[in-house]
């Protein structure tokens, strides 16, 4: 039985990115990064991950925009998304709930935190 | 013996002399980008090696100290650099042990050396690390450069004194501000914003007698930023007597958000003011702190002049009054010739489409 | 015999001469407004202003998009659009009478629905069939109107709008996500700020993705590369300048913004003009700012728009006839303005400088090439007036060409490999050996066509971007 969960995450500050990889990673979790919304949904669609991590503030592609595409897919609208996003930009966060995401972590976060939101996530799953 | 030369001659000879120079600044903008290139490939190198280190510092306890020890002094500013996202977007354990990385080493005395020095370039960067890291050692030398006749110096200590939360400072950097031209409202709004909440007790005592209107507005966005309720008299005073604009809009925002039922009054002069902005922004907020009181006043607001205006207008009835919905619609769809019933028809249909 | 050579001589040097003086002043000008943003950009460099995004009352925005047979481009051009970084803005598409499936596109992917509608203002334009808003995107209207050509569908799209400030753009401008941020901010910093223009770059080699830039690059065509740094050389030089003296005459059509106050006063675009662009600021200036002379017309130096260049000769030239004829109308039609001291620095000098250099400047050119051919046959001029000649005709453009390309680097650095950067630098040399000369020799014609009656817009071809 292959119990390694998956999680995609999408983040454009690259520093971040890896050290969020390094953290989960050391949890024993499988992480696929994208480093701007562009094609987000489709990696979703293609790996079906335990749980996306998505930026709100991304070039080409904004977070609220993919995560509208993937809850608007059937195939894929259970996967749970969890929100990033700087707290000044603390609106967004209604939206992205309203949209249907199940959590949030605003910016700045502390890494071990946002370990344990996700577990706790996955966990209730 | 003399070179015979022209009046022609002499023009050929200066613009010749123009291209030397020309030439000379493509040699040298070249030159400057292949040391910049060079530059990024080693903060590359350095990346590569230092990234798993940092990672795992901040997992076990080792001494900052220990880990500094590693790098060379020159090679110090590639690690700032790399540090400057962590630093902004971590907080707790994780912010905790990064900053110790800057002010428990030798970094901090090599910062506060450059921060010393005559050049606006290191000063402005050993400042920004220095907040960023909120190096507590860096206080006097911070405020001292407040006094700088340079632009950046003095916005890059006055935001390096803001994360270091110093409130004395606070009136010094709205007096020096208004000796530069660049320094805008923007730039002080980012600069109070990194203080913490304490700053709003101090502008409160300040905007008892506080007469600028730029210092004014700043305040009040400042509690509406920081969500500060005691405020709500001593602003409700300004925005009945105040001129400027700014002042005014900031002062209803500011009301809507801590939901400021006393400001009603006030809002009642001035929903027909006559800056068509203060009108919208009135009916924005009559939709949180009015009351059935203000219905014929916003009834005749749906002949303002300004969409906008008529928007909010209808919006904040429906809102406020309840059955309004009904006399809106016998309103737009019972008057087809008139103008004000015409545009209330397309709030009507955006409104049905938007929900 | 010798008197009329030595009238020749001094008539020769005086010419030179003036050239040389306005064309130095002319460059000592844009230097210090150059050195003047660097050090701007370098005082904020810290500060990251976006951070205070939301607490800041940015004024609204309506950006107009006039639109005709877009049916390739205009979804990811909206797409991309919607996604402008801003607290405020509405997207105001018209649909310029579109004989393609244009309005069926936007149908099928904006979900948008009939509503009732009452234009605001009273700019002319031609009827309005109906107007169209999305459930999904809140802020996206779309007006459906009887073709009338480009002014005629902004006017329409301001008698909509509803935000006091309005942005016009190009159907296929690709923007920076900030550029909504970037263009407001004369107008927060200054109230009587009435308009606002931003440079534009050429896209031509770029990597564009859904109509974002992913990757800045330079086109393999050497036609597209003279024009890098042609647009270089007037955004990064011409404008900076004349903003020094509030003398901006031209915004680009591709990027603009105003204050719809001022829009409605003059009574919007003027249909069926050339150069609908440069007319309405001239008619700003001669109508607003004569009555208060405090409103300034500005321009910021970030890019803030990338746009298609031509890379066929045929194209490029119906383009540069097509400008000439429009800045010659533009000049005709407020002649009033010329050497007029009621209208300050623009009368007496920006006006005068574009009639004289962007309006006559191709027929004095090509009447000076010719000359000198001549004279120089007939072994009329000595061979230091020739080397004078020469070097002021072309060694002069080299220095503004190459010296452009130097301010880009100083300032904004969009081209990140040292081999696009020595392209560039190749370019601004070779421009001015036979890619200048042959513009000129098209707006000279263009000017040509002008007056003997061929008024009619040239067709612009687009390459577009859709992958």
């Amino acid at each position: 039985m292959n119990n390694q969960k998956t999680i995609i995450f999408a983040e454009d500050t690259m520093h971040i990115a890896q050290l969020l990889k390094f953290k989960l990673e050391k949890e024993g979790f499988t992480l696929i990064h994208f480093a701007t919304g562009e094609g987000v949904t489709e990696g979703v669609i293609n790996f079906k991950p335990d749980l996306v991590l998505l930026d709100i503030m991304m070039p080409v592609k904004d977070g609220l925009t993919v995560l509208k595409e993937i809850k608007s897919n059937p195939s894929i609208a259970n996967i749970p998304v969890v929100l990033l996003t700087a707290n000044a930009h603390e609106e967004y966060v209604v939206k992205g709930l309203q949209l249907g995401a199940i959590d949030y972590i605003l910016k700045p976060f502390a890494s071990a935190e946002l370990v344990l939101r996700i577990k706790n996530i996955l966990k209730m799953r | 013996m003399f070179i015979h030369l022209d009046i022609f001659g002499f023009l050929a000879l200066t613009i010749f002399s123009l291209l030397t120079l020309v030439y000379l600044l493509v040699v040298q903008v070249v030159l400057l980008r292949l040391l910049h290139g060079y530059r990024a490939k080693q903060k590359q190198k350095f990346i590569a090696v230092w990234e798993e280190r940092v990672f795992n510092y901040l997992e076990n306890n080792e001494k900052p100290e220990l880990l500094i020890k590693k790098i060379q002094r020159r090679k110090y500013r590639y690690l700032l650099h790399y540090l400057r996202e962590f630093l902004l977007m971590l907080k707790g354990d994780d912010f905790d042990r990064l900053s110790a990385l800057i002010n428990q080493t030798k970094i901090q005395p090599f910062l506060i050396s450059r921060l010393k020095s005559g050049s606006p370039r290191k000063i402005n960067e050993a400042a920004y690390f220095l907040g960023l890291a909120k190096s507590g050692a860096a206080r006097n030398i911070l405020r001292k450069k407040l006094r700088s006749q340079n632009a950046s110096v003095f916005l890059s200590s006055a935001l390096a004194l803001a994360r270091l939360n110093d409130i004395e400072v606070v009136f010094e950097i709205f007096r020096n501000a208004y000796r530069f031209k660049f320094v805008s409202k923007d730039s002080l709004l980012v600069i109070m914003s990194e203080f913490s909440s304490d700053i709003c007790e101090v502008l409160l005592q300040n905007l008892k007698k506080e007469k600028n209107a730029l210092i004014q507005s700043i305040t009040i966005t400042l509690f509406r930023h920081f969500k500060y309720y005691p405020a709500g008299e001593i602003v409700l005073k300004i925005a009945v007597y105040s001129q400027n604009k700014e002042v005014t809009i900031e002062s209803i925002k500011y009301f809507t958000s801590i939901e400021f039922l006393k400001a009603a009054n006030a809002l009642r002069a001035l929903i027909n003011s006559p800056k068509a902005e203060i009108r919208a922004e009135v009916l924005k907020a009559l939709a949180v702190l009015g009351d059935s009181s203000f219905e014929q006043r916003i009834w005749d607001r749906m002949y303002d002049s300004e969409y906008e205006v008529q928007y909010n207008a209808v919006t904040t009835l429906m809102i406020l009054i309840p059955g309004s919905e009904e006399k809106i619609s016998q309103f737009a769809y019972g008057n087809l010739k008139d103008r004000a019933a015409a545009i209330v028809r397309m709030v009507l249909s955006e409104r049905s489409i938007k929900s | 015999m010798e008197i009329i050579s030595y009238i020749v001589w001094g008539f020769n040097a005086l010419i030179l001469f003036y050239f040389l003086l306005i064309c130095s002043i002319y460059i000592i000008l844009n230097i210090v407004a150059f050195f003047k943003m660097i050090r701007y950009n370098r005082t904020i460099k810290y500060l990251d202003l976006k951070r205070v995004f939301k607490l800041t009352n940015y004024k609204a925005i309506s950006v107009i998009v006039p639109a005709y047979n877009e049916e390739n481009g205009i979804v990811e051009s909206l797409k991309s659009l919607l996604q402008l970084e801003y607290p405020d803005f509405q997207l105001v598409v018209v649909n310029d009478g579109s004989t393609d499936n244009t309005l069926q596109k936007l149908f099928e992917n904006f979900s948008i629905r009939q509503v009732s509608f009452t234009p605001f203002y009273k700019l002319k334009s031609q009827q309005i069939r109906s107007v169209y808003m999305s459930s999904e995107y809140p802020n996206l209207i779309v007006i459906d109107k009887v073709n009338g050509g480009k002014a005629d569908a902004i006017n329409a799209g301001i008698n909509l709008a509803k935000s006091p400030l309005i942005a016009v753009i190009d159907a296929d401008s690709v923007l920076e996500r900030d550029c909504l941020l970037k263009i407001v901010r004369p107008f927060m910093e200054d109230e009587n700020v009435i308009a606002v223009g931003g440079t534009i770059r050429i896209a031509n080699g770029s990597n564009i993705l859904h109509g974002n830039i992913v990757d800045v690059g330079l086109s393999k065509s050497w036609l597209a590369r003279f024009q890098v740094v042609e647009y270089l050389r007037a955004f990064l030089f011409g404008r900076n300048g004349f903003d020094v003296l509030n003398g901006i005459l031209i915004i680009s059509g591709a990027f603009s913004c105003f204050s719809r106050d001022a829009l409605i006063k003059i009574d919007g675009y003027r249909a069926g003009c050339i150069g609908e662009d440069m007319e309405i600021i001239v008619r700003m200036h001669r109508k607003l700012r004569k009555e208060n002379p405090k409103l300034r017309i500005t321009f910021i130096p970030d890019p803030v728009c990338w746009t298609e260049a031509p890379e066929t000769f045929k194209v490029l030239r119906s383009q540069r006839m097509r400008w000439q004829k429009g800045t010659v109308d533009s000049i005709l039609l407020h002649k009033k303005l010329f050497m007029n001291p009621a209208y300050g620095w623009i009368g007496m000098l920006v006006f005068p400088y574009f009639a004289l250099f962007e309006m006559l400047g191709p027929v004095i050119e090509i009447f000076g090439y010719f000359f000198f051919i001549i004279s120089f046959s007939f072994g009329f001029v000595t061979l230091s007036f020739a080397v004078a000649f020469l070097t002021t005709a072309i060694l002069y453009g080299v220095v503004l060409s190459v010296l452009s390309v130097i301010l880009e680097e100083l300032s904004f650095q969009r081209y990140p490999k040292l081999s696009q950067l020595l392209t560039l630098m190749a370019a601004a040399f070779l421009e001015n050996f036979g890619y200048r000369q042959l513009t000129t020799w098209w707006r000279f014609r263009g000017m040509f066509e002008y007056f003997t009656g061929k008024r009619h817009w040239g067709q612009m071809e687009k390459k577009g971007f859709a992958k």
